[in-house]
């Protein structure tokens, strides 16, 4: 598969998990996976994979589980056997007031 | 509620208020527990990290819901804060993490707060408020042991009614 078939496809299964808000670039450096004619922001195709996210919902330890799921259905379909790594880079603060006493 | 636990030197990252702290649980055979690896978070299949910022976001959030705390932050940095406020666009959000630093490990988080209470508030009750909060919402929404929560406070010397930026220390 294509590195920007397999950025494509980790990027719409982890954006589909409930919970995940959007793809997120990281801290000062960017996180993306490059190709010609674009890139996919949040994912690097390293050893392991990244992804970064940003939550809008809490607790966190869940939704970065079925991240992780998702992203190893996505990785074994492809024949890919690396690790997956989630990095939670931002909450939304609504969620964070919502759940304030 | 007492637990087995052990703190590894390397979860503190230098910090010199960082110890050693080991419980056992009453009745339990006296055979001491391997010492935790520094391995990451491990959820099944994978690794999970959480950001210092979204530690810090929650941190701060949950130290100013407490009535107590009138602000964030030393001096200079309250009153970048009171200028960024005065901007357009700023929202709670961005001054969430004023006053708060963290140090996130793989499995706990070492937090120090800049408190500011009001002129007459009991430093210990509410000390014991935002630590009690933080401890709270740091666990229960990143499932990270909050290891050291450091804070130190300044007194304003206003009653809240005044409400003008000044204040001592």
């Amino acid at each position: 598969m294509r590195r920007e078939d397999l950025a494509h496809a980790l990027a719409d299964a982890v954006v589909a998990v409930p919970g995940v808000a959007r793809l997120a670039p990281g801290g000062a450096v960017e996180v993306a996976t490059h190709f010609s004619g674009g890139k996919v922001t949040g994912i690097r195709l390293g050893d392991p994979v990244e992804i970064h996210i940003e939550a809008d919902r809490v607790p966190l330890p869940p939704i970065a589980t079925k991240v992780i799921h998702a992203a190893r259905r996505v990785l074994d379909a492809a024949g890919e056997p690396g690790e997956v790594r989630v990095v939670i880079d931002d909450v939304a603060t609504s969620a964070l007031e919502r759940r304030r006493r | 509620m007492s637990s087995t636990t052990e703190m590894s030197k390397q979860e503190t990252k230098g910090s010199s208020k960082g110890a050693e702290v080991e419980t056992r649980q009453p009745g339990a055979m006296a055979r001491p527990e391997p010492p935790r690896s520094g391995a990451a978070l491990i959820t099944e299949g994978g690794k999970t990290q959480i950001a210092d910022s979204v530690v810090a976001k929650i941190a701060g959030l949950a130290a100013r819901a407490i009535p107590g705390v009138y602000s964030m932050g030393t001096g200079m940095a309250r009153r970048m804060g009171q200028l960024k406020t005065l901007m357009p666009g700023s929202t709670e959000a961005s001054t969430a993490t004023q006053g708060v630093s963290v140090e996130v490990g793989e499995r706990e988080a070492a937090i120090d707060l800049d408190i500011v209470t009001w002129y007459g508030q009991s430093i210990v009750d509410v000390t014991e408020a935002v630590r009690r909060n933080v401890s709270g919402q740091v666990e229960g929404m990143t499932g990270l042991r909050v290891v050291e929560s450091t804070s130190r406070w300044t007194t304003s010397s206003w009653r809240p009614t005044r409400r003008t930026s000044s204040s001592s220390g």
